[in-house]
């Protein structure tokens, strides 16, 4: 196994690592300290005049989809919180506008309390200077993620044109890592026909009869189970105003498969095999300059993966083009009352309607949390307490008055698709999703949008997606770890007994409608100031800190490193078979 | 447990030195400080006028008023305020915290104190601890308690209730209202005692399955990070 096992004094067990790409996490990153924020920004102020961005890819050796290790501020002019854009902020100038587009995907969030490239970029606090640098963070990292997979442009890109992410040499779908034992170890060739033979090996057999056609034989496999189709914590499924359920699906970039496939964390049996062992999954980081006599590293990805919710097009949505489409089978999940039955594979064009980007870094060992929305998803419940529609919305019905589904109600049971419907909830179609956004989008994100809606063509089906908001851990370095300094403020016993694994989660909540739906913050009549439960209200990182493998509890940690959770903020390990 | 944060503010000083404390923090650059940049102005006069939470000067009364009564430094209490970590707290309590007070507070003694701070910039913790045991208005008394218990429980005892209670001979329990599901998971009484409130706890996954630490423990959870390169 090429993995070194570090040990300490402090250590229980190993910490699983790649001994060759020297991608272990390394210790919190000061540069976002605020102490340092003023003279790091100096140092960092390069913004894009100076600079080509450099793309590397994941490690200088591996393949995969290249970063940029390049750190970059955003050049837009004036504060974005507040009601109304800065004047004379757009349009983007034509340089920043190609220099944005182009710049690739961030190998790690640049950020600061302070200004951002532009001396009016500035904000209200640190606080929103940091959201800010998140935002735009996240939305370079939506367009190029979703940038054409031949690398033409993204203002190019046609609705149906296949993303980087859909690229099989990119990101891989969860199911096809988590095998069963009865099927050799999955495998990630770096080559594109090993790709291709590897995606025909794991295709679904239900899938054969149509595979054979080649019409459909390209077409991205879409295996659903249990988890495609009900939301988290089980709360229900999402039906679309059509009648249909949404699919959701999940994939890991390869230093996630890597690390996954190296230490066999994708069995139950090898999951035991290093149960002592902490998960530590990849950290993305930027360029690092030759500094003490150590050469100059490139950029690295890190650990990323993707959830994403599709709808099932009709034909009319598919004649709009108001989605990003991609044609896929998709094969029904197993009947639970009759496991063994034939499963449908179904030929559906499918339409982004969710989308998160979570991405591990040194800065931010909880990972950065991104979520985009289809601008028709569903109105906020401001805009439907005002009569402020602009529907057809995919979820929610604006002309329902009367006989409406409850709002953000979990439909009726049963819930598990009946292979005879195919992917209908019902037969007759009774029943359709009522949801609304339980908290609006900030200004400035709405403001980010508009900016980045602006750098793309009128007529890019890009247009039609939308950033909610980035989840970060905001207290970084070492204050959330339990590290304990002699010179803290009184008292000067250690507040922090044990480490908290969320860091303080900014903003506290984040919800996709889509891919939340029923976890969103739930406003109480009797307690209209006080919406969000802990724990019952989505927060990316605070549910996520609950995620385990089969591992036993032990939490063995090395010194100087965060001690972190047992599979590192992803629930992808307990699918493992 | 709730949001729990280690501010490792080297070189803190004490409430004494607020306007050193400000000075420090508008170097570090940032915005946050438009509470900080009020601490300048408490030594101007002011009056019982009705607090104010969007007002710096109130909101940094009230936290040099909860330093004092808690004996927890204001940083802790107000994570923005941290000179390494300036402008960042998107939990916020303390302004949830004012709000509740100012809407409890029947008898203006929430004004009284906060004022009393504001014309004394410079008072040390213990003036002010002193100025709430030797006044003889029970109603600031008993306000400074419920304070108290705030921040430590994230719960609100009415002050009249604590009074009555503290006259008794025989104490009978009195209700408490959780302020919000915000202050659930708020009270340092959970972080000094090493533990989280019934269904909610941010600490790692089989936490349980280690020792408490001893509250008082001077050394590191964990030895530092080392410095990673700057670039």
């Amino acid at each position: 196994m090429n993995v070194e096992e570090a040990r300490s004094p402090e250590t229980r067990g190993p910490i699983l690592r790649f001994r060759n790409v020297g991608i272990s996490i390394m210790p919190y990153s000061p540069l976002l300290a605020a102490g340092l924020a003023t003279a790091v920004g100096l140092v960092l102020s390069s913004v894009f005049s100076t600079q080509a961005p450099a793309q590397t890819a994941g490690s200088a050796t591996e393949p995969g989809l290249a970063c940029n290790g390049t750190r970059i501020f955003d050049p837009f002019k004036g504060p974005l919180a507040g009601p109304d854009l800065p004047p004379g902020l757009l349009p983007i100038g034509d340089k920043d506008k190609s220099d944005i587009l182009k710049s690739g995907l961030p190998c790690q969030e640049n950020v600061r309390t302070t200004a951002q490239a532009d001396p009016t970029g500035k904000e209200a606090n640190g606080l929103a200077n940091l959201q800010r640098g998140f935002d735009f963070y996240s939305w370079r990292t939506f367009i190029a993620l979703n940038s054409p997979a031949d690398s033409t442009p993204i203002d190019q890109a046609q609705p149906q044109t296949p993303t980087k992410w859909e690229d099989m040499g990119n990101f891989k779908q969860l199911l096809d890592v988590m095998l069963p034992a009865d099927l050799q170890p999955p495998k990630w060739p770096t080559d594109r026909q090993g790709m291709i033979a590897e995606r025909d090996r794991l295709a679904p057999k239900e899938c054969k009869t149509l595979r054979e056609d080649p019409k459909y034989h390209d077409r991205m496999n879409v295996k659903m189970i249990e988890e495609s189709f009900n939301e988290p914590f089980k709360t229900g499924p999402l039906i679309d105003q059509q009648g249909h359920y949404a699919i959701f699906d999940i994939l890991m970039n390869r230093e996630m498969f890597k690390y996954i496939t190296v230490n066999h964390l994708n069995t139950k049996a090898g999951q035991a095999e290093n149960a002592d062992s902490a998960v530590d999954f990849p950290a993305g980081q930027a360029d690092q300059p030759a500094q003490a006599g150590k050469p100059a590293q490139p950029g690295t990805l890190g650990a990323f993966m993707l959830k994403v919710s599709w709808k099932i097009l009709s034909e009319a949505e598919k004649e709009a083009k108001t989605f990003h489409m991609v044609d896929a089978l998709v094969l029904m999940p197993p009947n639970a009352d009759r496991p063994d039955a034939a499963r449908p594979c179904l030929p559906e064009t499918l339409g982004l309607v969710g989308f998160h980007a979570v991405h591990k870094t040194t800065g931010r060992p909880q990972w950065i949390w991104t979520t985009f929305e289809h601008v028709k998803n569903v109105p906020d419940k401001e805009e439907v307490a005002a009569n402020d529609l602009h529907g057809p919305y995919n979820f929610f019905d604006a002309g329902c008055k009367t006989d409406c589904p409850a709002v953000n109600a979990t439909p009726p049971r049963p819930w598990d698709p009946s292979p005879a419907l195919e992917l209908r909830f019902r037969a007759d179609n009774s029943y359709k999703s009522q949801i609304v956004r339980e908290t609006p989008l900030t200004d400035a994100a709405k403001h980010m949008n508009t900016i980045f809606h602006s750098l793309l063509p009128p007529d890019s089906v890009w247009q039609n997606y939308m950033l909610i908001s980035t989840q970060w851990p905001s207290a970084f370095a070492i204050r959330c770890t339990g590290l304990h300094s002699q010179s803290a403020p009184d008292p000067k016993t250690d507040f922090v007994k044990q480490p908290d694994m969320t860091c303080s989660p900014a903003p506290t909540y984040l919800a996709n409608s889509t891919l939340e739906t029923y976890s969103q913050a739930d406003s109480k009549a009797d307690a209209p100031d006080t919406p969000e439960v802990p724990l019952a209200t989505s927060s990316c990182i605070a549910c996520h800190s609950n995620a385990v493998g089969f591992q036993r509890p032990a939490s063995n940690r090395e010194a100087g490193r965060p001690n972190l959770n047992q599979s590192d903020f992803t629930f992808m390990l307990e699918k493992a078979q | 447990m709730g949001h729990r944060r280690k501010r490792n503010a080297q070189g803190a000083k004490s409430a004494t030195e607020a306007g050193g404390f400000s000075r420090r923090t508008m170097v570090a650059g940032t915005a946050a400080t438009a509470v900080v940049a009020a601490v300048s102005h408490l030594a101007n006069p002011a009056h019982a006028q009705a607090p104010d939470p969007s007002s710096p000067q109130d909101m940094m009364a009230f936290l040099l008023l909860s330093e004092a009564l808690t004996g927890v430094n204001r940083q802790l209490l107000a994570p923005e305020l941290d000179k390494d970590d300036p402008g960042i707290d998107p939990i916020n309590i303390k302004n949830d915290y004012f709000r509740w007070i100012n809407a409890k507070d029947e008898t203006s003694s929430f004004a009284v104190m906060l004022k009393f701070v504001k014309d004394n910039p410079k008072s040390l913790p213990g003036d002010i601890v002193a100025f709430v045991n030797t006044t003889k208005d029970d109603n600031i008394k008993f306000l400074a308690r419920s304070i108290i218990l705030l921040w430590y429980l994230g719960s609100w005892y009415e002050p009249k209730d604590l009074k009555i209670q503290a006259a008794s001979a025989n104490p009978a329990r009195i209700s408490s209202e959780v302020v919000s599901p915000k202050a659930y998971t708020q009270g340092f009484v959970w972080q000094i005692a090493g533990a989280h409130p019934m269904g909610y706890s941010n600490l790692q996954f089989g936490y349980w399955s280690r020792n408490p630490r001893d509250p008082f423990d001077q050394n590191p959870l964990l030895a530092p990070p080392t410095t990673p390169n700057l670039p």
